[in-house]
C-alpha cells in the first residue's frame, strides 16, 4: 500500500532533519581535539543556560566558537544554495537553471577575489562577505538592465544576459588569478576560497548568512504560489492575477540573496543549487511550496557531509567545492541518462 | 622596471579602489610587533654575504662539470636525483639568473659587469635581498619576457624547475645555453648549489668562500643562542592557515638555530592547510606570521585560539615575508632575525 503524498513528504522531511542532526552530531563531536560526547552536551547546554555544572573553557571554546559556527554555516550555505536553485528552475522553467546560471555566483566570486587580492579581506572579517553579496546584486542588477526593453523583461533574454556575464566575470575572475600568482600566498587563498572552504568559520560568518537566509526563505514564501503559477505559462499567470513582473524579479532577487550570501561565507561551492532541487523535485513533485523547503534541507545536508568528510575522512586539502562537484557530477549524469527521454519533449 | 612597478600599483590600486571603495573603509594598518635583536648584527651579516672575493681563478675552458640534478618532488614528497653533466665552451661573461636565489647566490660570487640582467622579483623587496642593488643596476625583466631575455644575449641563462618549460625551450630554440638548477629549499642545498654555480662561471674559490662564511656564520650563530632544556617549538602561519612542513625552506631555517618547526613535527610534508583546532593542539611556543597579513590581530581575536600557549603570552611575531620565501645564502639572516625573535623572549 502506498503512503499517501503527506505522509512521504513528512517521512522525507524527518529523514533528511534525521541526517541534518546526525550531521550536526558528528561535527559537533569530531575534531582534533578529543572531547568525549557527553562533555560536548555539557557544554551546549551550558551555553543555553540549561547546565549549571563545569566544563572546561578551552573546550568550550573549541566546541561553542569553532565546531558549532562551522556546521551552522554548512547548514545556512547548503540550505541557502537549495532554496536558490529551487527558484530558478521554477522561473526559468529548466532542470538544468541554477544560481550560476545567471551570472550570480560568478559575480560573486569576482568580487570576493577581488576583496581578497587587495588585500581588504586580511582587514576585516567582513570585507570578503561584503563585496561577495554587493558583487551578487550588481550582477542581478546588470543583468535586469540588460534584459529589460521598455518595461518588459524576456526570461530567454534574461538567461542569454546571465550567461554572457558568467563568462565576462570568469575571464575577470582569472585575470585577478594571474595577477595575484605573482604574491603566491594571496594567490593560494584565492585559489582556495574559489574551490569553496568552510575552515574556521565563526559566529561572525553565521551572522552574515543567518539574515540572508532568513530574509530571501520570507521573501520566497511570499512569493512561492506566484512561483507555482509562473510555470504553467506567462499567459496563464497572467490571466490568473498574478503580477508576473513583480513576482518573477523579488524571487530573483531573492534567490541573488540567498547566492550572494552563501558564497560570501563559505567560497564558491557548485552542483548543490542544481542538484537539490532536481533529486527533491522527483521525490516530492513540482509545487515549489514544498520544493523550497526539501531542497534547501538536502542541500544542507549535501554540504554538511561533504565538510565532514573533508575534514574529518580525506584530512588533505581536499575541498568541499571539489567534493559536491565530484559526488553531484556523476549523480546528475545518471539523472540525466534516467530521464533523457523526458528532457525530449521539454 | 621603476616604470613597470608604477603602472603594476596603479593596476592594482584601480582593481582595489575602483570596485570596491563603496563597500570599505578600512582601519589603519597596525604597528608590526618585533621580538629581540638578532644575535648577529644584520647588517653586517646582510653585507659579508652579499660579496665574497677569493684568489683569482685560472681554470680552463672548454669545461665539462659533472653533477647531480636533485629536485623535490611535492606529489610524492621525496628527492629524484640523477647524475648529468654541462659543457661549457667558454667562460660565460653575460649570464641571467632567472630565479632569486641564483641571483643572490652570483651576486656574491661572480663579478657584477658579468651579471647582464635580472628577472622582477630579484628586483622586488619582497622577494629579494639584493632588490635596491639590482634596481639600480638593472635591466630587469618580466619572468615570462623571453624575447627580452634573448635580446640581451646571455652567454648563460639560469633556470630552475618552475622556470617554465616554454622559456626553456625557447632558450634551446635561440642556443643560449641553460642551466637548469635544482632543489633549493635546504642550506645544505643552497651550499651545494652554490658550489655548481662557482664551477660553472668559473668562480670555484668564491663560492668556496662563501661556503666557508655560511659554515663560520653558522657557528657564530649557534654559539650565540642561549643553551636551553628544551627547543622552542614555533609555527609559522600564513594566509589561509597555510603551514610549512619538512621540505620548506622554514624547515631548515628553525634547523639552523635549534628551534622545532611545528608544522614539521606534526607530519606535513609541503605547505599544508589546518584550522583553528588543530593550531591549539599543536599549541607552539611561539608562532610566525608574514609581516602586513594582519593574521596577529586575526589569531589573537580568535576565541578557540585564546586558549593557546602563544596567543596567551603573546608570543605571535611578525617577520617580513622576504626573510620567509629566502632560498639563497640570506637563509643565514632569516635564521638571525628568527633567533632574535625566539631567544631573546626567553626568561
Amino acid at each position: 500500500m502506498r503512503n499517501s503524498p503527506k505522509a512521504s513528504a513528512a517521512l522525507l522531511a524527518g529523514a533528511l532533519s534525521g541526517l541534518i542532526i546526525l550531521g550536526g552530531f558528528f561535527t559537533l563531536t569530531s575534531g582534533e581535539w578529543p572531547i568525549a560526547i557527553i562533555d560536548v552536551f555539557k557544554i551546549i547546554l551550558a551555553k543555553l543556560g540549561l547546565y549549571a555544572g563545569s566544563v572546561r573553557d578551552v573546550e568550550a571554546a573549541i566546541v561553542w566558537d569553532g565546531r558549532l559556527p562551522r556546521f551552522l554555516v554548512a547548514l545556512l550555505v547548503g540550505f541557502s544554495l537549495g532554496g536558490a536553485g529551487t527558484i530558478m528552475q521554477g522561473i526559468f522553467k529548466n532542470p538544468m537553471a541554477s544560481p550560476g546560471v545567471m551570472g550570480i555566483d560568478s559575480g560573486a566570486a569576482l568580487g570576493a577575489v577581488l576583496a581578497l587580492y587587495a588585500g581588504l579581506a586580511a582587514h576585516s572579517l567582513f570585507a570578503l562577505p561584503a563585496a561577495a553579496i554587493l558583487f551578487a546584486v550588481l550582477t542581478l542588477v546588470m543583468v535586469f538592465a540588460i534584459a529589460t526593453s521598455r518595461g518588459q523583461t524576456s526570461v530567454a533574454t534574461l538567461l542569454l544576459a546571465g550567461i554572457a556575464l558568467n563568462l565576462v566575470f570568469g575571464a575577470l575572475t582569472s585575470f585577478v588569478i594571474t595577477l595575484s600568482t605573482r604574491e603566491f600566498d594571496v594567490g593560494r587563498v584565492i585559489v582556495t576560497w574559489l574551490m569553496g572552504d568552510l575552515n574556521n568559520r565563526s559566529w561572525e560568518h553565521v551572522g552574515i548568512v543567518f539574515p540572508t537566509t532568513v530574509i530571501a526563505l520570507a521573501g520566497t514564501l511570499f512569493f512561492v504560489k506566484d512561483l507555482n503559477i509562473l510555470m504553467l505559462g506567462e499567459e496563464t499567470a497572467s490571466n490568473l492575477g498574478v503580477n508576473i513582473k513583480q513576482a518573477r524579479n523579488a524571487l530573483l532577487l531573492f534567490s541573488s540573496i540567498e547566492t550572494g550570501g552563501a558564497i560570501a561565507v563559505s567560497g564558491v561551492i557548485g552542483f548543490v543549487g542544481l542538484i537539490a532541487p532536481h533529486m527533491m523535485r522527483s521525490l516530492i513533485g513540482p509545487d515549489n511550496r514544498k520544493l523550497v523547503f526539501f531542497a534547501g534541507l538536502l542541500g544542507a545536508v549535501f554540504i554538511i557531509y561533504a565538510d565532514l568528510f573533508v575534514r574529518l575522512i580525506v584530512r588533505v586539502d581536499l575541498k568541499i567545492g571539489i567534493v559536491t562537484s565530484l559526488l553531484g557530477g556523476p549523480f546528475f549524469l545518471y539523472l540525466i541518462i534516467k530521464y533523457r527521454k523526458r528532457f525530449e519533449y521539454m | 622596471m621603476h616604470n613597470s612597478r608604477r603602472r603594476y600599483a596603479a593596476l592594482r590600486a584601480a582593481f582595489s579602489t575602483g570596485l570596491l571603495l563603496c563597500c570599505l573603509l578600512l582601519p589603519a594598518a597596525g604597528r608590526a610587533q618585533s621580538g629581540g635583536s638578532p644575535p648577529l648584527p644584520m647588517n653586517d651579516l646582510k653585507k659579508a654575504l652579499s660579496l665574497v672575493r677569493s684568489e683569482p681563478q685560472t681554470g680552463s675552458w672548454p669545461r665539462t662539470i659533472p653533477y647531480t640534478f636533485k629536485v623535490y618532488d611535492f606529489k610524492t614528497d621525496a628527492f629524484h636525483q640523477e647524475a648529468k653533466a654541462f659543457t661549457l665552451a667558454k667562460q660565460p661573461v653575460r649570464i641571467i639568473p632567472h630565479a632569486v636565489g641564483a641571483a643572490e647566490i652570483l651576486w656574491a660570487i661572480c663579478p657584477r659587469e658579468r651579471l647582464t640582467a635580472f628577472n622582477e622579483f630579484s628586483a622586488d623587496p619582497e622577494f629579494s635581498f639584493i632588490a635596491d642593488a639590482v634596481r639600480q643596476r638593472g635591466p630587469i625583466f618580466k619572468s615570462k619576457q623571453t624575447e627580452l631575455v634573448i635580446g640581451f644575449q646571455p652567454d648563460l641563462v639560469f633556470t630552475v624547475f618552475y622556470s617554465g618549460a616554454e622559456f626553456k625551450e625557447k632558450l634551446r630554440q635561440a642556443k643560449i645555453p641553460c642551466f637548469d638548477l635544482g632543489y633549493f629549499g635546504s642550506i645544505e642545498s643552497i651550499k651545494e648549489q652554490t658550489l655548481l654555480i662557482g664551477k660553472i662561471v668559473g668562480e670555484e674559490a668564491n663560492a668556496q668562500a662563501l661556503v666557508n662564511l655560511i659554515d663560520a656564520k653558522i657557528a657564530a650563530l649557534k654559539s650565540a643562542i642561549p643553551g636551553g632544556n628544551k627547543p622552542v617549538r614555533v609555527l609559522y602561519y600564513d594566509q589561509g592557515g597555510y603551514i610549512p612542513g619538512r621540505s620548506s625552506n622554514f624547515n631548515s631555517i628553525c634547523s639552523i638555530i635549534g628551534a622545532v618547526n611545528v608544522g614539521a613535527e606534526q607530519g606535513i610534508k609541503s605547505w599544508s592547510q589546518i584550522d583553528n583546532e588543530t593550531l591549539l593542539k599543536w599549541n607552539p611556543d611561539v608562532i610566525i606570521v608574514p609581516r602586513g597579513s594582519r593574521l596577529r590581530e586575526l589569531l589573537m581575536s580568535s576565541k578557540v585560539l585564546s586558549y593557546a600557549q602563544a596567543i596567551q603570552r603573546g608570543k605571535v611575531y611578525e617577520v617580513p615575508g622576504v626573510y620567509l620565501r629566502v632560498d639563497s645564502q640570506f637563509m643565514l639572516l632569516s635564521a638571525d632575525l628568527l633567533a632574535g625573535v625566539l631567544y631573546a623572549q626567553q626568561p
